[in-house]
């Protein structure tokens, strides 16, 4: 890991003029976010009807991705503000992308939850109606705190990048960037004062981020372990729910590095070190995760009444759910064990395959948790039509969950032509931490 | 002699088949129809306490299990009196097979000089189902109430009247008539009345019902599924009830009910303030690193 030598110089070719590659690649995530747009529009005018959703499932993939997104947003935030508070060295170069990865899931994954509302135009209620006993709008507020606190750390991150960019001679970009830059930078020049009030900055939002996002994510976990579902009545939900998170945000943040390294060819700042650290973590979380899965399947089965019994049977069926449970087990667990257990098959590109599968059995799983628990009432179903009892997601679903993964690819795209995607001022600095506030002291300190 | 055996040889096997191309042709329309389905109409009349009428009829074909309602299929609706037919309506059918007709209380059906009117609805049938046909003979009703006293006695007297074309009123004898008061979701029954001669029944309103803040009840009279009649409705008030005061208590401040327990809106709003409170601290450091530049 090269840090000692790290430049602003070395990314300002990243930064400069956009190549048409560029523009073409920004133009085509455009499209795809426009057509899920489309598809929202359409939804709001025609109703629900044109998506999965019935009286039954009531819920179905955006619910899935509203948990997936916000999962991914938690692991960022904990790896990002772990790092800054605990002078984490070896992470420096990764904060970036996790701060992205924070930021972006956040701003894609909010929303939707709000897709599954079958009146939207009338989403302004629950600031006027909210009932603050409902675990909805302790989401709302967490999820929206947490998003504003993201974003500031975001910046705060940037600013004595910006000040670098601000100070560069000769950059070739607009001017309009430029005085960006002068203006993020907020007068920053590096001076005694400025170092510490930036320190205090970043060390109070990260202390506060950590807590917010487990808060967060544990009320989300509360929208189903408060309700007396088969499936979702349970106890461990929010920690279980917080496992997951890190795990598939983990997995997430290898396949991006492995993106930027081999997009902007940046061997030297991300390296060897980096997927090996975060394998290590990997493999940590994995385990920790199928601890979760075995208390919660366990208890679920050892005491299964009628409906937990059809339930689980469910995930057992071929014709049912069957096909996912096995592709959730044999990438949540089987496969990160193997590949990640033998040091022979251990390599970069390994453990990024990995973690890319990973990404999606946590997705699957998502989807497991929201769907057969959806489709196996407690009361019986009067009105049995298939498609009223079975949940399948329609085009409009697929559209705006493809239509969010543009997004989130499209805000790393254009992110990364604002500001390096390494964060040089913090790298550079890394041997050179201001101290960390202590809790307490010994004798001679 | 020969060509005459071969003329009347020929004109044998001509009629052989010509009759058995005629049974055949018959049989394969009798398979034909008897393969329509058999199908079902319910009808029914009833008059509410507006004065409102509903004419509700049901198209169902199948049984058992398999029995279903046939949607968007076309009834007619025609009324009948003193041998002139004309067309009421032309309705189709929801999607369970069912079609409600509601005529506001000013509507007068067509009417012979006893006052009756017949309704007969007719569904054409396809080629998958069979036609059928359902008439109903529908007479008007009104009921007067009277509240009596005698003897520190509650009496309810309820008259039934038949109306004919010209408004004359008939009263109707030999008619049971239920009377009940009226509760929050249902009629609470008390009795049913006869009426005699003069179309009077007489009932003995018993003192301990519980009535509104005022002592007001409200009195239903009901016939149901009456050849002639229909199902009718008519409802009085009288302060005959005991008052009652609904007061309704307030909820506790519960998860379960509209407002909050204090101590959630406390956290709430404690752990909210100590998280925003430290990012406006952490943006006063901001503030001062641009103050220092």
């Amino acid at each position: 890991m090269n840090t000692a030598n790290i430049s602003i110089k070395d990314f300002v070719h990243t930064l400069e003029k956009p190549s048409k590659k560029w523009y073409f690649w920004v133009a085509v995530l455009s499209i795809i976010s426009l057509f899920g747009i489309y598809a929202l529009i359409r939804q709001m005018i025609e109703g629900q009807i044109i998506t999965g959703m019935r009286d039954n499932a009531v819920w179905g993939i955006y619910t899935a991705n509203f948990v997936f997104f916000m999962g991914l947003s938690y692991a960022g935030a904990l790896i990002s503000c772990t790092s800054q508070l605990l002078r984490i060295k070896w992470t420096k170069p990764l904060m970036r992308m996790a701060e992205l990865l924070t930021v972006s899931s956040l701003i894609v994954g909010a929303p939707f939850i709000l897709f599954c509302l079958g009146r939207l135009d009338r989403i302004h209620y629950l600031l006027f109606y909210g009932r603050i006993q409902s675990p909805i709008t302790w989401d709302v507020i967490a999820i929206s705190t947490d998003l504003v606190f993201c974003i500031a750390f975001l910046y705060f991150t940037h600013i004595r990048d910006f000040a670098k960019l601000r100070d560069y001679p000769n950059l070739n970009t607009a001017n309009w960037r430029k005085k960006m830059y002068k203006i993020l930078a907020l007068g920053y020049k590096g001076t005694a004062d400025q170092k510490k009030y930036l320190h205090q900055a970043h060390d109070i939002m990260a202390a506060i981020i950590i807590p917010t996002a487990i808060i967060a994510y544990s009320l989300l976990s509360l929208l189903f372990s408060m309700s007396l579902r088969p499936g979702w009545h349970s106890t461990i939900f929010s920690p279980y729910f917080v496992v997951t998170a890190g795990y598939s945000g983990v997995a997430l943040l290898i396949v991006v590095m492995w993106i930027y390294r081999k997009t902007q060819k940046l061997e030297d700042h991300i390296t060897n070190l980096h997927f090996n650290y975060l394998g290590f973590a990997l493999i940590l979380l994995t385990f920790i995760y199928a601890y979760f899965c075995f208390s919660e399947y366990l208890t679920d089965w050892y005491n299964q009444t009628e409906t937990l019994h059809l339930l689980l049977s469910k995930f057992s069926d071929f014709s049912q759910f069957g096909w996912l449970s096995l592709f959730h087990i044999v990438f949540a667990f089987i496969v990160p064990v193997i590949v990640l257990g033998f040091p022979w098959l251990r390599s970069i590109n390994s453990v990024t395959l990995v973690s890319l599968f990973i990404v999606l059995a946590l997705w699957v799983k998502r989807y497991l948790i929201v769907v057969p628990t959806l489709e196996t009432p407690f009361i019986p179903i009067q009105d049995i039509r298939p498609e009223y009892v079975n949940y399948s997601a329609s085009w409009v679903e697929w559209a705006l969950s493809v239509s969010g993964i543009a997004v989130i690819i499209l805000i790393f795209t254009v992110a990364s032509k604002i500001a390096p995607i390494i964060p040089v001022s913090e790298v550079s600095d890394a041997h050179n931490l201001e101290k960390p506030k202590l809790l307490f002291k010994t004798k001679g300190e | 002699m020969n060509s005459l055996k071969k003329i009347i040889k020929n004109i044998t096997y001509a009629l052989i088949i010509v009759t058995v191309n005629l049974l055949s042709v018959s049989e394969v329309s009798a398979k034909v129809q008897a393969k329509k389905e058999r199908v079902r109409m319910k009808m029914y009349y009833s008059k509410n306490d507006a004065g409102e009428r509903l004419i509700s009829i049901g198209l169902t074909a199948g049984s058992g299990k398999k029995m279903h309602g046939l949607k968007n299929e076309k009834v007619i609706l025609n009324s009948t009196a003193n041998d002139s037919t004309f067309t009421l309506a032309i309705l189709e059918t929801d999607s369970l097979g069912l079609i409600n007709l509601y005529l506001a209380n000013d509507y007068k059906f067509p009417m012979d000089e006893n006052g009756i009117s017949i309704i007969k609805a007719s569904y054409g049938g396809d080629d998958t189902y069979r036609s059928i046909s359902k008439e109903l003979e529908i007479a008007d009703i009104e009921f007067d109430f009277t509240f009596e006293i005698d003897d520190s006695v509650k009496y309810l007297i309820i008259k039934a009247n038949k109306i004919d074309r010209e408004e004359n009123k008939t009263p109707i004898n030999e008619l049971d008539i239920k009377i009940g008061v009226q509760r929050l979701y249902s009629v609470l029954p008390i009795d049913i009345v006869e009426t005699n001669e003069d179309g009077i029944g007489k009932l003995e309103i018993p003192d301990d019902l519980p009535g509104d803040a005022e002592g007001n009840l409200t009195f239903v009279a009901k016939i149901e599924d009456h050849d002639e009649f229909g199902t009718v409705t008519k409802s009085a008030s009288h302060e005959w009830g005991t008052p009652v005061s609904y007061e309704v208590k307030p909820l506790p401040r519960q998860l379960y009910t509209d407002e909050a327990p204090i101590w959630m809106i406390a956290a709430v709003f404690i752990t909210l303030l100590g998280a925003w409170y430290h990012f406006f601290l952490s943006i006063s450091k901001l503030i001062k690193l641009k103050k220092s530049a």
